[in-house]
């Protein structure tokens, strides 16, 4: 089974289209999709906006895994094939078929551990593809999947260059090299001296300044490799390279993975530390890496309207847009599948040659 | 005992954290509080070095909030933090569907309910799972605990004397009412109920003879199938539909007044259509009433005889036949009180059955109100009101008395002198009678300026004067607030809770409340408004809990009034010595107090 998530950057980036979009695909192939989302997809309209969102609407013999609650509001005929006794806050999740295509809601996995476990159940039932919706800056449950598509547009932020830069950013951190030398033994963090001497750091998160290890301060010779398996916001971790002054020059900097990253803190912020360090001669790498399959656009956002205090919808000039993204993206892909209704999304993930037609 | 890590992600509003770290710490639990306004990722960071069982987050303001939770998960999962500590969230800004998309593990919505967050720290889903807590188990007996003895042997002595010649008057006489009373009473006791049941062996025979005794338009009813204007049939299958639905809705809530106690709050309904009604009774159970009133339509009253069938009709009131009946009470929660109306109408005796045939839990019976205003020839409604309250004493329900006569001019002494008649009458014929006294600002207290500097001394002394003439349960209705309301919805919502609050500071067993666009509402009554004035209700009694309103002296004084006013009353319709008399002379309210003696049904009376 080839599972694949679908990571927005943003609400109303397309990830429901995307998923739709890959999943009629997978379906004309003969292949067993299965679907399931770590949020809630399908609602008639987004709950933060009331703008109407894509029917979630599943084709026949579709396999799904949705919490127990989210069956009231189905209007898809379904029939359950298994109860999960995995628990969310909308109950226990089912493994269902859609027996009658029609809308459906869906809330499966919240956690990575529940998705880990519901990748058992979708491959016990058959399922050759599993698509998984993703949510709201919610990227880490992922890191158990085979490989993500990135959505992305306007709803970041409604001007050109600022998508450009957050996504080129995102590439980056899905580009970096796997470490292949030093191994995540440990969940605690390490420095490798140049002389082979290691030292484990007593830090088991780098999120506030408060626990930026004074040891750093004191180290007194050049350093080899730092392992940072732990979740870290990259503000401080350019404070810690700093700390480490001279002797952190040159080193490899490795950390556990995109997505972990991603939860840590903004790419942008992230481009900046990776920049700084290679800058002053250092490495950027991960213990672990994705594939990113390729990247998908909307160029529509929602505007307030303070007068109504209401969500209009508006869209960017795509043409600039998919311009200035397809430059930095390259060679992966981009996509508005808007507008696109030929692409091959399922080759591309497949990792098969790109089809723009 | 384990670990909780409490944090409002809001820069100001922590009152839920705090609250929930006092309940927790008294119930053991280790609570870590951090202070608001904290940033989600030094959450995290103290998470990680604390190892919490749970994380509870609150956040009320609605700016960024997915975007600022969603982060705090990721990065909890990041920190690996999920696979041992559970992580919930609530306040106003969070609802259900935020909740499961930002991938928390519970979401706590409406009020804090401390045994939903324990069970979720403790890993039970005690929300998904447990039994609900039933807020009602059973009905209560509104008359429970009453003696009914008269504290004033002068006007104990008074209404013996007056209900005396009424039940001397009455007897040897009968109505159509009776009647068709008695035949509905042999037809359903052959478990018959429907004349037009075509089933029914007998349908046509008792159809024939109920008939005889009924107007031309329910005649034309049973006879041509030909409908009242601006009345339809409604069809099995949208009747089933509704009702289905309906009852899978659970509306069991907790009661308005805190704490449970004093007093039962109705509320009144009678949209024209009885799914629409059952509609509305689902919204007001949902939202804290006791019990509810059927309201008929007025045209229905006046004419002989009553329909059959699942029926809508385009105004208010809903017509009052079996099928109707029955189909309301399906919908309402075991446990909601149940009152029909009938007492102004030619067919009173009737309703009595109808009403507890199909489930009613109380009963609405009073002649001198029902006889005036646009109601019944008097000596009809006289001789048709005994039989209905025997009928009641039959069927063991309570029944009320409402004042509402005050809202046609005639002042409080006087409409509760003829409360006092049917107090003693209902006693006397082994019912069991509630009061309801009209808390008010009536167009007597209008015109005499009895009412300028508050409303709370006069509403207070109606109130009061009952306590020292009778131990008898007390209703102020119908609906409280009467003539206090405007178009603006929130200021009727105000005067109705205010009027409610009075009325509970002064320990009544029950309340009738308006609706805020029940004046107003230029046409259908809106379940919104129904929920606004519910709401209103709900936090004035939570507003006053224990405590009382003070009256001013003079309350005491309009109190000795009303007494000995009441007292003047009841000795001039004594001496008057024929009760039907008395109506028609306008002893219990005259033509300058706006009250004129009903018409309906006159000349109807027979000797049996």
């Amino acid at each position: 089974m080839k599972s694949i998530g679908i990571l927005g950057t943003a609400k109303n980036t397309g990830k429901t289209t995307t998923t739709l979009y890959l999943l009629r695909q997978i379906e004309q192939q003969g292949e067993q999709a299965g679907i399931t989302s770590i949020g809630l997809d399908g609602e008639e309209h987004d709950f933060v906006t009331r703008l109407p969102k894509p029917r979630m609407e599943l084709p026949c013999g579709t396999l799904v895994l949705t919490a127990e609650r989210c069956l009231e509001q189905n209007e898809a005929k379904v029939e359950i094939l298994e109860r999960t006794g995995l628990r969310t806050s909308l109950g226990e999740l089912l493994l269902l078929r859609v027996k009658e295509s029609g809308r459906i809601l869906v809330a499966g996995p919240h956690r990575k551990q529940l998705l880990e476990k519901a990748l058992n159940y979708f491959s016990r039932w058959g399922t050759d593809v599993l698509l998984v919706d993703g949510a709201l800056n919610r990227a880490v449950p992922m890191t158990v999947l085979d490989g993500v598509i990135l959505t992305t547009g306007a709803a970041l932020v409604p001007d050109v260059e600022g998508i450009v830069r957050h996504t080129s950013a995102i590439i980056d951190l899905f580009q970096l090299p796997m470490e292949e030398e030093f191994t995540a033994a440990s969940t605690q963090p390490q420095v490798v001296f140049g002389d082979g001497e290691k030292a484990v750091l007593n830090l088991r998160s780098l999120l506030s300044e408060e626990y930026l290890p004074d040891f750093v301060a004191q180290i007194n010779k050049p350093v080899r490799a730092i392992t940072l398996p732990i979740v870290c916001a990259p503000k401080l971790v350019e404070k810690f390279l700093k700390l480490g002054g001279v002797h952190f020059t040159r080193s490899r900097l490795i950390f556990s993975d995109p997505f972990r990253m991603l939860a840590g803190g903004n790419p942008i912020e992230w481009d900046a530390v990776i920049q700084f360090h290679r800058q002053r001669g250092g490495q950027v790498r991960c213990f672990m890496q994705k594939p990113l399959h390729c990247i998908t656009v909307n160029p529509f956002f929602p505007r307030y309207d303070p007068q109504t205090a209401t969500y209009k919808a508006d869209r960017l000039d795509a043409v600039k847009l998919f311009s200035a993204l397809r430059k930095v993206a390259m060679p992966l892909p981009v996509f508005d599948l808007y507008v696109e209704k030929n692409v091959d999304l399922w080759k591309i993930c497949q990792g098969g040659e790109i089809n723009e037609s | 005992m384990k670990k909780v890590l409490l944090a409002a992600l809001d820069p100001v509003h922590d009152n839920a954290v705090k609250l929930l770290n006092r309940k927790l710490s008294e119930l053991g639990y280790q609570t870590i509080i951090l202070p608001p306004g904290v940033h989600e990722n030094e959450v995290i960071e103290r998470a990680v070095q604390e190892q919490p069982a749970a994380i509870l987050i609150s956040r009320t303001l609605g700016y960024q909030v997915a975007e600022i939770l969603g982060r705090l998960v990721d990065l909890a999962e990041a920190a690996g933090l999920r696979e041992h500590t559970l992580l919930g969230v609530g306040g106003m800004a969070i609802t259900r569907e935020l909740g499961a998309e930002l991938g928390f593990d519970a979401t706590f919505t409406g009020e804090l309910d401390i045994e939903e967050v324990v069970a979720f720290i403790e890993g039970k889903y005690l929300a998904e799972n447990r039994q609900k807590i039933r807020f009602r188990h059973e009905k209560p007996d509104i008359t429970g605990g009453y003696t009914y003895q008269f504290k004033d042997p002068r006007i104990e002595h008074l209404l013996d004397q007056i209900t005396d010649q009424i039940l001397e008057w009455v007897k040897g006489k009968t109505t159509p009412a009776i009647e068709r009373a008695k035949i509905r009473l042999a037809f359903l006791e052959e478990e018959g109920g429907n004349f037009l049941d075509s089933n029914h062996k007998r349908a046509g025979e008792y159809l024939e003879r109920y008939l005889k005794w009924c107007g031309p338009q329910v005649q034309a009813f049973y006879r041509e199938g030909k409908l009242p204007e601006g009345v339809r049939r409604l069809n099995a299958a949208e009747v089933a539909k509704l009702m289905a639905r309906l009852k899978q809705t659970d509306c069991d809530s907790p009661r308005l007044p805190p704490g449970g106690g004093k007093p039962l709050v109705f509320v009144q309904y009678g949209t024209g259509c009885p799914l629409m009604d059952s509609i509305h009774i689902k919204t007001v159970e949902a939202w804290g009433a006791d019990g509810v009133l059927h309201f008929d339509p007025s045209w229905g009253a006046q004419q002989e005889g009553l329909l059959e069938g699942w029926l809508s009709h385009q105004h208010d009131g809903t017509i009052l036949t079996l099928e109707n009946l029955r189909l309301i009470r399906s919908a309402m929660q075991p446990t909601t009180l149940w009152n029909v109306r009938g007492h102004r109408g030619l067919n009173t005796p009737e309703v009595q059955i109808l009403a507890a045939t199909a489930g009613a839990d109380l009963l609405k019976i009073n002649i001198p109100y029902g006889a005036t205003a646009g109601g019944s020839d008097p000596a009809r409604l006289t001789v048709d009101g005994v039989y209905s309250l025997r009928l009641a004493a039959q069927y063991g329900l309570p029944f009320d008395i409402p004042g509402n006569d005050e809202l046609s001019g005639v002042p409080p002494h006087k409409t509760f002198a003829g409360m006092l008649v049917m107090v003693m009458l209902g006693l006397k014929l082994g019912a069991k009678p509630i009061p309801k006294p009209l808390l008010c600002y009536s167009p007597y207290m209008q015109i005499e300026g009895q009412m300028e500097d508050n409303y709370v001394d006069m509403n207070t002394a109606k109130l009061e004067v009952w306590r020292e003439i009778v131990d008898a349960p007390l209703w102020p209705g119908e609906p409280v607030g009467f003539m206090t309301h405007t178009a603006d919805r929130i200021q009727s919502a105000v005067t109705t809770a205010a009027h409610v609050a009075l009325a509970a500071s002064l320990g009544v067993d029950a309340v009738t409340m308006a609706s805020s666009d029940e004046a107003y509402s230029k046409g259908a009554i809106s379940a919104a408004a129904r929920v606004d004035t519910l709401r209103a209700v709900r936090d004035m009694l939570r507003f006053m809990g224990n405590s009382r309103f003070q009256a001013t002296p003079r309350a005491a004084l309009i109190q000795e009034q009303l007494r000995n006013e009441v007292i003047a009353v009841l000795e001039k319709v004594a001496q008057r010595g024929d009760f039907v008399a008395a109506i028609h002379e306008g002893l219990f309210g005259n033509q300058q107090d706006g009250l004129y003696a009903g018409r309906v049904g006159r000349d109807t009376v027979m000797i049996a």
